[in-house]
C-alpha cells in the first residue's frame, strides 16, 4: 500500500509540475464563465439599443400616423437614429411593425409587434409623442384652460407585445442536463485516459518501467498510476463542477432560460454532481486499467496509439449513443446498462428513479469485477507474463522452486 | 559511504537452467552460474545472446519458462528482491523529477522511510560530486550525471546485491572511475555485483569473475584469471609472402587468418599456435625462409581473446 501511495505520488508531482496541467484544470472554470456570459450577453442583448431599427406605421386614423412619424424623426435629430420609418410602399421587410391606435380617455397607445424596440427608444418615442400632441392640442384649442386641460389629457404608451417564448418541456431541460453532465465526465475522462497512456508508454520505451517493478508490484503499479492520474483527474473534475455550480447560482446562471442556462442548471443539484463524481472513478478505473495493459504491451507510443484506438473508438460511439439518448431520436436502450464500457454513461443519462436502485447497484459490480479482470490482464502485460505460466507452476509445484509474484 | 545491509554469508545469486524463449525463438535455452558475496562479476556476450534477458528474470520482470532462480539461498520472490538493486540498460528517470527525489523514491520503494531515504540520497549526490546539483531536474541534467544519478538510484536503499545492464555505456572516463570506484567499495563491504557489459577492458579491470553467454548458453563462467587461459596462443604477423607463412603455419601445426587491414603491400594475418609451439620457433622458421617481415605481435592472453575463442566454441557446437 505504501508503495501504491509512492507510486501514486510521483505521478501528480509529475503531472502537477506540468503547465499544461494547469492550463486543463483552468479550462472547464474559463468555459463555464464564457457559458455564463454568453447567457448573460444574450439577455441583456434584447435591452441594447439598435441602431437604424426598421419600423412600418399602421394607424387607423393617419393623423396618429403622422404625429408618429413626426415624433420619430424628432427623437432621431436629438440621438443618433434609432429607428427608421419605412413607407408602406418600400419593399423591405421592417423590424418592427408599430400599430398606433387612441384608447378610451384620449390616451394613445403604441404597440410594437415583431422585434422590440429598444427600451432608451421607446421612451423617446413616448417623450417626443406626447410633447408633439400636447403642442397639437394646445394649438387646436387657441392656449386656454379648456386647451390646458385638453392637453393634460394626453397620454401616451408605447406597449412591446411579448416575443412567443419557445417552451422547453421539462423533461427535455433535464435531459440536456444529464448530457451537460456526461459530456463533461466524458471529456475529463478522455483527458484523464490520454495522460494515463503517455505516463505508462514513456516509461515502457524508456525502461524506466523496468527499475518500477524491480521494486514494486505490477499490481501497484497499475493501482499506483491509477490512483495518481485518477486523484488529478478529480481534482480538474472538482474544478470543472465547482466552478460550474458557482456560475449556475451567479447572477451569470440566473439569465433568463435559454440552452446556456439549461447547461447550467445541470450544475445546481448537489446529488447529481455526486452521483456524476462516484461514476466518474469507477469509469477512470474501468478504462485506465485497460490502457495501461495496452500501453504495457506497446514499445513506443504509435504503437499504443494503435493499439488504444478501439478503446477510444468505444469511447465516441458512447458520446454518440449519450447524443441520441438525448435528441430521443432512439428510443430508450435500458440494457446499455448492463454494457461495462456504457454503464457509467447510461446511468447518467437515465432520469432519476427511471432505473431501480438495484439495477444500477448490480450495474456497477459488474463494471467493477471486469475492471479487476482488465487489471489482471495489465498487470501479466507488465511482466511479460504468459498465460500459459499459470498452469505450469501448477503442474511443476512439486519439483518446481520458482516462484514469481 | 556506502552500505551492504546485512551481508549474508549464503550465496547472493544462483541461476540454474534458466531458459526463456520468446515468440520470435530469442531469449535464452540453458543459463547457469553464481555471484558470490563481496565479488563483481561480468555478464558477457555478444548483442542477442541472452544478457539483458537473463537480468531481467532474476529481477522478475519477466517469468522464464524454467530453471531455478535463488536469491540468498532462496527461491527469488519479491521479498527476496528488496535486498538486490538493478539499473536497466536504458536509463529512464522522468525528465522534472528532481535528482534527490528519484533516489529518496526509490529507496523508499525498497522499504527505506522518507527521512532515511532523503538522508541517503543527499550523501550519495555528496559522494559523487552532485550535491549542487540534488535539487535539479533530471531533464537538466547532462546525459552522464543523468546516469550516475540513475546507478545511486539503484543502490540507495544499500542492497546486497547489485544487478546492472551496461552500467558504463555513454559515461565518459572520468564518470566512468567514479562508477568504478562506488562499486568496488561496495564490494569491499561485502555487496555482490552483477553486470552486463561489452566492455571487455572494463570486465577484465573490475572483475573477480565473468560468466560469457553465447547463443542462450552459459559458455563459461569463472575466475577472470582462468578466462584467459582460454585466449587463442600466437602471434600477429603482417608479412608480403602469404604463401609462405601458411606453409610455415601448417608445418608447425597452426593455423592462419588474415585480417582486414593492409598495410602497403603487405597483409596482416592472426597465426594460432598450439599452446606446444613457442612462439620464438615461428619467428625462427620465417628467418630461415629469409621473408620480409613487416610486423610480429604476440597476441595478449586477454579477455577479448578468451571471449572469442569461448563463444566461438559455443556457438559452434
Amino acid at each position: 500500500m505504501r508503495r501504491l501511495w509512492l507510486i501514486a505520488r510521483r505521478e501528480m508531482a509529475a503531472y502537477g509540475s506540468l503547465p499544461s496541467f494547469w492550463i486543463a484544470l483552468l479550462l472547464g472554470p474559463v468555459l463555464m464563465l464564457l457559458t455564463g456570459l454568453i447567457g448573460a450577453y444574450g439577455a441583456s442583448r434584447t435591452e441594447a439599443p439598435a441602431v437604424a431599427q426598421t419600423v412600418l406605421i399602421r394607424a387607423a386614423d393617419p393623423a396618429l400616423g403622422s404625429a408618429v412619424i413626426a415624433a420619430i424623426a424628432d427623437a432621431n435629430r436629438r440621438a443618433p437614429p434609432q429607428l427608421r420609418v419605412l413607407t408602406p410602399g418600400q419593399a423591405a421587410t421592417p423590424d418592427t411593425v408599430l400599430v398606433v391606435s387612441s384608447k378610451p380617455g384620449s390616451a394613445l397607445e403604441v404597440l410594437a409587434q415583431g422585434r422590440p424596440i429598444p427600451p432608451m427608444a421607446a421612451a423617446q418615442l413616448e417623450k417626443e409623442l406626447l410633447t408633439g400632441l400636447r403642442r397639437q392640442a394646445l394649438r387646436e384649442a387657441g392656449a386656454s384652460q379648456q386647451a390646458l386641460d385638453a392637453a393634460d389629457a394626453v397620454h401616451v404608451q408605447v406597449v412591446t407585445a411579448k416575443a412567443p417564448v419557445r417552451k422547453i418541456s421539462p423533461g427535455a431541460a433535464e435531459q440536456i442536463s444529464r448530457f451537460a453532465i456526461v459530456m463533461l465526465l466524458w471529456m475529463n475522462l478522455v483527458g484523464a485516459l490520454g495522460m494515463l497512456l503517455q505516463a505508462i508508454v514513456r516509461e515502457r520505451a524508456n525502461r524506466a518501467l523496468d527499475s518500477l517493478l524491480a521494486s514494486a508490484r505490477s499490481t501497484e503499479i497499475i493501482f499506483g498510476k491509477l490512483l495518481g492520474v485518477g486523484i488529478l483527474s478529480v481534482v480538474v473534475l472538482a474544478a470543472w463542477l465547482g466552478a460550474g455550480a458557482a456560475i449556475a447560482v451567479s447572477r451569470f446562471g440566473a439569465a433568463p432560460p435559454g440552452l446556456e442556462a439549461l447547461l447550467l442548471g445541470a450544475f445546481t443539484n448537489p446529488s447529481t454532481l455526486i452521483q456524476a463524481g462516484a461514476v466518474y472513478l469507477v469509469a477512470f478505473a474501468m478504462y485506465g486499467s485497460a490502457l495501461i495493459g495496452l500501453g504495457a504491451v506497446a514499445k513506443d507510443l504509435p504503437a499504443a496509439q494503435n493499439l488504444s484506438r478501439p478503446i477510444f473508438g468505444v469511447l465516441l460511439l458512447v458520446f454518440f449513443v449519450a447524443l441520441t439518448q438525448m435528441t430521443g431520436a432512439v428510443g430508450p436502450m435500458p440494457w446499455l446498462i448492463w454494457l461495462p464500457p456504457f454503464t457509467p454513461f447510461a446511468i447518467l443519462m437515465s432520469p432519476p428513479g427511471a432505473t431501480p436502485v438495484g439495477e444500477v447497484v448490480a450495474a456497477l459490480v459488474l463494471m467493477l469485477a471486469t475492471t479487476v479482470v482488465i487489471a489482471g490482464a495489465a498487470s501479466m502485460a507488465l511482466t511479460e507474463t504468459p498465460l500459459r505460466l499459470r498452469r505450469k507452476r501448477r503442474d511443476a509445484s512439486a519439483n518446481s522452486r520458482l516462484r514469481y509474484p | 559511504m556506502l552500505a551492504v545491509a546485512a551481508p549474508s554469508t549464503l550465496t547472493p545469486l544462483r541461476v540454474a537452467n534458466l531458459a526463456k524463449t520468446y515468440g520470435g525463438g530469442r531469449g535464452v535455452s540453458d543459463v547457469s552460474f553464481s555471484v558470490t558475496r563481496g565479488s563483481i562479476t561480468g555478464f558477457i556476450g555478444v548483442n542477442g545472446a541472452g544478457k539483458s534477458t537473463t537480468l531481467k528474470a532474476i529481477v522478475g520482470l519477466i517469468a522464464p519458462d524454467s530453471g531455478v532462480i535463488e536469491l540468498f539461498g532462496r527461491p527469488a520472490s519479491f521479498a527476496a528482491r528488496s535486498r538486490l538493486g538493478f539499473l536497466p540498460e536504458e536509463r529512464g528517470l522522468a525528465p522534472r523529477e528532481r535528482a534527490r527525489d528519484a533516489i529518496a523514491f526509490h529507496a523508499q520503494l525498497k522499504g527505506m522511510s522518507r527521512e532515511a531515504a532523503y538522508r541517503r540520497a543527499d550523501a550519495l549526490l555528496e559522494r559523487i560530486g552532485l550535491s549542487g546539483r540534488a535539487r535539479a531536474r533530471i531533464g537538466e541534467l547532462s546525459k552522464g550525471n543523468a546516469q550516475r544519478v540513475q546507478i545511486l538510484c539503484a543502490i540507495a536503499h544499500d542492497p546486497a546485491l547489485l544487478i546492472l545492464d551496461e552500467p558504463f555505456s555513454g559515461l565518459d572516463p572520468i564518470a566512468q572511475a567514479e562508477v568504478q570506484s562506488l562499486f568496488s567499495e561496495f564490494r569491499s563491504q561485502g555487496g555482490a555485483i552483477l553486470f552486463s557489459t561489452h566492455s571487455m577492458v572494463v570486465a577484465e579491470r573490475l572483475c573477480d569473475h565473468v560468466v560469457i553467454i553465447s547463443d542462450g548458453r552459459t559458455a563459461f563462467e569463472g575466475a577472470v584469471a582462468e578466462a584467459t587461459t582460454h585466449a587463442p596462443y600466437g602471434v600477429y604477423v603482417t608479412i608480403n609472402d602469404d604463401a609462405a607463412l601458411l606453409e610455415i603455419v601448417q608445418a608447425l601445426g597452426g593455423e592462419a587468418q588474415p585480417f582486414p587491414s593492409k598495410m602497403s603491400d603487405a597483409l596482416r594475418w592472426r597465426v594460432l599456435l598450439p599452446r606446444t609451439v613457442p612462439v620464438p620457433a615461428l619467428m625462427r622458421a620465417l628467418a630461415e625462409r629469409e621473408l620480409a617481415v613487416h610486423g610480429f605481435e604476440p597476441i595478449q592472453a586477454d579477455l577479448e581473446g578468451a571471449f572469442w575463442t569461448l563463444a566461438g566454441q559455443r556457438a559452434a557446437a
